[in-house]
């Protein structure tokens, strides 16, 4: 089964890096599923996503440095440029013809996303724009999940699960997908008269939402009602888990508290659940949008 | 055969290769592997070994000489290195039956004269050396291609071994990087004064000769080392020993000698021959301000063949090792 499979990385945009955590000339590692990278950002600021062996031997190239060539290896001082050509290699008459593979990389809302993957199949998503014009960017800490992406992500498409888990009762369900790379799913329902909602004066109201998965990394949650923001959720595998980025687009900061309380409210309730599932896919009658969303990240491309 | 560097360069065939031994680490090429410390090994016992993913039992017999023999009794498979060692050699704890240095079951074991059949079933056995502190097994069949390397009888004087150590890369990779003469000078900030000698003696032995000028590094100037020429004799022995001569800026002597290790990786022992005890004052720190930055490189290398021109050395000796016979399973 390809569901919630740790091995299989999908193609898409993976949010690897807080941007300010990566200084000039700083080289480190990142590690998505089973595979690992290599960071680094050159002299003029920009920053590099590559493979972290040297063509060459191997060595591990999270050791190199950054120097005006680009990536030089610590092993025979071979360095490669932005384009993954090699532009230096020491005792050699003309460097070599081999090539480091570099990502496609973006660096937005102050972090760093590589397209994990071949060439980008689309461009990372604005999700910003669709908020207003200045939106107020809310980044929550990072966390680690014990769940796989798949499982996390599926709770949004989960429509049979709102009313017992969450006390949602929904009324209306949409899917548009723009295969293979855009599943959208428009909700509305109404919200349960309880704790936290009740704090913040949520409770009892109009839930309108809209949650996008774009590739493998990335779904954002469009809320409408009962308040306008947006929710950016990035989920990148890690072993057994993922690391998880979550971040609140608002139009005023004095929605924050609401936000999330909503956003609390909602994803407090099958965390236990999900970290500790094991996904059987026995999808039964009230599950169609969820078995066409499994359907959906199947038929993925893998990295 | 002896050629120049810059020559062996210009005959570097191009096309890639994949190695099946070289580097590999579920094949385990013969030759000798330093197993335990010898001294750790008193007379009648016994110490399961490992050369790779395989296992032996070594054990002291009671005259005081080094045996080597497979881990599994021949009769039913039970494990030698719980046996007990005897007159006639290591009996087994299970059915006491008995095996002699030689592979061949010896009489005067207690099962031996019940079941009358002395001699019909056999044990592998490999040689085995008791050298500078180490004992050594020949991991193969028949009888040892080479011999363990001499040093000059004037450096023998004083022979000092280091703690052993653990390489997370194979020990192909660890004893070839001396002969990596490409990353001499980025990696180790060497010049070289002249272009390095190979000199290539199938099947077992491939050396360079190196006249190099120490680059100014803030440990070599520490220790008077910066600007000065060093000459080195590096030479590998089969698939894993590496014997350096020095002889300039002071005269001494290395062995570095590598065993695979179960689940990968390498563990490295370091033998230095010194004239004089005081040569370790700089013998010892040239030799650390030399193989420092290696190490950090080496632990983290997933290594891949992809050698070019200026790997020539390195890639003959990848095709020596190659073309060395591999430690079967089943004897020939």
């Amino acid at each position: 089964m390809k569901f919630a499979d740790a091995s299989r990385v999908k193609q898409g945009w993976y949010l690897l890096a807080r941007s300010r955590r990566l200084r000039r000339h700083q080289v480190r590692a990142a590690e998505v599923g089973p595979r690992r990278l290599v960071l680094y950002r050159d002299g003029a600021g920009r920053a590099h996503v590559a493979a972290d062996r040297c063509p060459h031997l191997g060595s591990d190239l999270a050791l190199g440095k950054v120097t005006a060539e680009g990536l030089c290896c610590p092993f025979h001082g071979w360095c490669w440029d932005a384009e993954g050509a090699c532009a230096v290699a020491p005792g050699q008459a003309s460097p070599p013809q081999r090539r480091l593979r570099q990502y496609a990389t973006e660096e937005r809302w102050g972090f760093l996303w590589a397209w994990l993957g071949t060439e980008p199949a689309f461009p990372l998503p604005d999700i910003a724009a669709e908020t207003t014009a200045t939106p107020r960017r809310f980044a929550l800490p990072p966390q680690r999940v014990k769940a796989h992406a798949d499982v996390v992500f599926a709770n949004l498409f989960d429509v049979a699960h709102f009313a017992p888990s969450h006390g949602i009762e929904l009324s209306s369900t949409a899917l548009d997908e723009d295969a293979p790379w855009r599943l959208t799913h428009r909700f509305t329902g109404r919200l349960p008269r309880r704790q936290p909602l009740s704090a913040v004066g949520l409770a009892g109201q109009d839930l309108d939402a809209t949650a996008t998965q774009y590739g493998g990394g990335i779904v954002h949650v469009r809320v409408r009602r009962p308040l306008p923001y947006t929710i950016l959720f990035t989920l990148r595998p890690d072993g057994t888990g993922s690391r998880a980025q979550t971040t609140l687009f608002l139009e005023r900061r004095r929605d924050a508290p609401r936000a999330a309380a909503l956003l609390w409210s909602i994803a407090a309730d099958d965390l236990e659940i999900m970290e500790t599932i094991d996904w059987t896919g026995a999808y039964a009658a009230g599950d169609e949008v969820l078995a066409r969303y499994a359907r959906f990240v199947e038929a993925l491309p893998a990295w | 055969m002896k050629l120049s560097f810059q020559a062996s360069q210009r005959a570097f065939e191009k096309a890639p290769r994949t190695f099946a031994r070289f580097a590999n680490a579920a094949a385990v090429c013969e030759g000798w592997y330093p197993v335990a410390r010898a001294a750790r090994l008193s007379r009648g016992e016994v110490r399961r070994v490992w050369i790779g993913e395989r296992d032996l039992v070594l054990y002291r017999d009671l005259a005081g000489a080094l045996q080597a023999l497979d881990r599994r009794c021949p009769h039913l498979g039970a494990d030698l290195a719980q046996g007990r060692v005897v007159e006639q050699g290591l009996q087994c704890a299970f059915h006491g039956w008995c095996w002699g240095p030689q592979g061949v079951r010896s009489a005067g074991s207690a099962a031996g004269a019940i079941g009358g059949m002395e001699g019909k079933r056999r044990i592998r056995s490999y040689a085995a050396r008791e050298k500078w502190g180490l004992a050594w097994i020949w991991a193969g069949d028949g009888p040892p291609a080479y011999e363990l390397p001499e040093p000059q009888p004037e450096n023998r004087a004083h022979v000092l071994r280091l703690p052993p150590q653990r390489l997370a890369c194979h020990p192909h990779v660890m004893l070839g990087n001396g002969l990596d003469l490409s990353h001499v000078g980025p990696v180790h900030r060497f010049r070289f004064e002249e272009d390095p000698a190979l000199e290539v003696e199938p099947p077992h032995r491939l050396s360079a000769d190196v006249h190099a000028r120490f680059g100014p590094t803030w440990m070599r100037r520490l220790l008077g080392l910066a600007g000065r020429t060093a000459r080195w004799r590096f030479t590998t022995i089969g698939p894993s020993l590496a014997w350096v001569q020095v002889s300039a800026p002071t005269p001494f002597e290395l062995v570095w000698a590598g065993r695979p290790l179960p689940g990968g990786g390498c563990a490295a022992q370091t033998l230095f021959f010194l004239p004089r005890r005081r040569s370790l004052v700089r013998a010892l720190p040239m030799m650390v301000a030399t193989t420092w930055a290696d190490r950090r490189i080496l632990e983290g290398i997933e290594f891949t063949p992809g050698f070019v021109a200026s790997d020539s050395a390195f890639a003959l000796y990848a095709e020596l090792l190659e073309d060395l016979p591999e430690w079967t399973r089943t004897p020939a």
